[in-house]
């Protein structure tokens, strides 16, 4: 940090970084308020509490192997090379803490490869946490009112500091073999958060089950609808707000991809590294939700809570393309997005009895895979990276990667683990429980204080 | 004395800000054991929750109306 360039080009992405953090912890608030506004009154403190302890958590398994797993596994290992070098992200790192990058005691590090870690560390773990959070809340939804917590953290450690990070290095890594090999391209995550915490929660709730009196005795559906739909509206403008963060968090700010003749051009690019500017993610992002919202209506017939999810879904839909899309093509791609998602959700819980109360599998997880499908056709033929020996985008490249994210690293680990606790008794509250509430405690409590001011009444009449 | 840093001249040359460096692998070690300790000690106290919902629920019929389903 000797000269004011490298200084202020620094400085900047530190402070862009910390921004974007700060942005995306709406996406947790309104997880919480949603979900508590969803869920019935006598399961209140159960589903924050489920929702709250993602935070310490996955932050904590974030920083013991999470993020070092997303340096070090973009070969596979064992598919186009070896486990990489990351000592800037080992738990024990001098560099995961504070530190000036003046000097190093720790072997494998240097000022001179590695010093701009010293400074950027700290805050490019915490966006890509705050994905991981995101991630853990989206399968948190798809469990509501019946999973024991103490099962469903266990749940959120894998899904939010393990599983997705594995798809992170596979295809969300300039160098991932998936985009090497596949041409895989997700530049807003419809796949790497998307899908696989769709795909993962599907998984779970499969050998959950659906919640007692969500089916009828002949096996259609009721609607419990939610609690409170001005929480339910709150949660979700928040989760929009994040998004805000979510979008520029997948963004390099400010980099030197070399011009054409040998020399220097600066530009933010997305995660591979491949030039593309805020403008026209903002276009993008804009439209596709619009686009969402606008075709939610129609195939909702005017529901305003699957409206609120058709732009979510509208987003997640043409996420993949939207570093490269025209805004009008977001739109567009974004209402299949929300047809995808309400059509998606209906006929899973019609079909197979799947009950996903907040419709996290459908939004996020089909609502992903149709965005990565998209991506194949839309931007068939284009570079993948700016490294020319890389494949481009293809339609079976993004078939491949669609399989991987919502199937190989989604369903089938989530379905495994709650298959496992399922063995063991521990993932689902006792039937009793689940009837009552659980806040059981507390509704208990509530009917004691009211004996006891029964009898003191009794005692001492009102007049 | 100090446990890391003992003055401010050079900052170019400084590195680690936090003190006692070099116990890194130490406090691993430590975050690693409470993360595990915690999922355990978050079992033992749900159960002793759940068992006690449910003598609650089988010793004492409750009221209906504290279960409305609304």
């Amino acid at each position: 940090m000797d000269n004011e360039l490298s200084a202020l080009i620094t400085i900047f992405t530190e402070f862009y970084y910390w921004v974007t953090v700060v942005f995306m912890f709406f996406i947790h608030v309104g997880f919480c308020v949603y979900e508590v506004g969803a869920s019935r009154w006598r399961n209140h403190k159960h589903t924050l509490l489920k929702n709250t302890m993602i935070i310490p958590l996955v932050t904590v398994t974030w920083y013991l192997f999470g993020w070092w797993m997303y340096f070090a596994l973009p070969n596979g290992p064992g598919i186009t090379g070896p486990l990489l070098e990351a000592g800037w992200a080992t738990p024990w790192s001098e560099f995961m803490g504070a530190h000036l990058g003046g000097s190093t005691f720790q072997e494998g590090l240097s000022v001179d490869n590695d010093g701009w870690w010293a400074r950027i560390n700290g805050v490019f773990f915490a966006a890509f946490l705050l994905f991981s959070w995101t991630a853990a809340s989206i399968v948190s939804g798809a469990c509501l009112e019946r999973i024991r917590p103490s099962a469903y953290w266990i749940l959120a450690v894998a899904i939010g500091s393990f599983f997705w990070v594995i798809d992170a290095a596979w295809g969300w890594h300039p160098d991932g073999w998936m985009v090497q090999v596949l041409g895989y391209h997700d530049a807003y995550a419809s796949g790497v958060i998307h899908a696989i915490a769709g795909g993962f929660a599907l998984g779970v709730i499969v050998v959950l089950g659906p919640r007692i009196g969500k089916f009828r005795a002949d096996g259609t559906p009721r609607n419990i609808n939610p609690h409170n739909p001005w929480l339910v509206t709150v949660g979700l403008f928040l989760i929009f707000s994040g998004f805000w963060g979510f979008y520029v968090a997948c963004n390099i700010p400010m980099l030197d991809v070399g011009a054409g003749d040998g020399g220097s051009y600066f530009t933010a690019t997305n995660i591979y590294l491949t030039p593309t500017t805020l403008s026209a993610i903002t276009f993008n992002f804009l439209m596709s939700l619009s686009g969402g919202m606008l075709a939610a209506f129609v195939v909702s017939k005017g529901d305003v809570l699957w409206i609120y999810y058709g732009g979510l879904a509208g987003v997640i839909g043409a996420s993949a393309g939207n570093d490269l899309y025209h805004p009008i093509q977001a739109m567009i791609i974004g209402m299949g997005g929300a047809w995808v998602a309400y059509k998606g959700h209906f006929f899973a819980e019609r079909v197979f009895k799947i009950d996903d109360p907040l419709g996290a599998c459908a939004v996020h997880g089909y609502a992903g895979v149709y965005g990565l499908l998209v991506v194949g056709f839309m931007l068939w033929g284009y570079p993948a990276s700016m490294n020319p020996d890389y494949a481009h985008v293809s339609p079976l490249g993004q078939l491949a990667g669609a399989a991987i994210m919502f199937g190989l690293l989604g369903f089938l680990p989530g379905f495994i683990i709650a298959k496992i606790l399922s063995a063991f008794g521990v993932l689902r509250v006792p039937r009793g429980v689940e009837l009552a509430g659980l806040d059981l405690k507390d509704i208990h409590t509530r009917y004691e204080e009211k004996e006891e001011l029964r009898a003191a009444l009794a005692k001492e009449p009102m007049t | 004395m100090s446990t890391g840093l003992e003055n401010w001249s050079n900052p170019e040359t400084i590195g680690a800000l936090y003190p006692f460096v070099g116990s890194e692998m130490l406090m691993f070690g430590l975050c690693l054991a409470l993360w595990l300790l915690w999922h355990i000690l978050c079992y033992v106290i749900e159960g002793h929750e759940l068992a006690e919902d449910l003598s609650v629920l089988a010793g004492k019929p409750l009221p209906g109306e504290e279960y409305g389903d609304n």
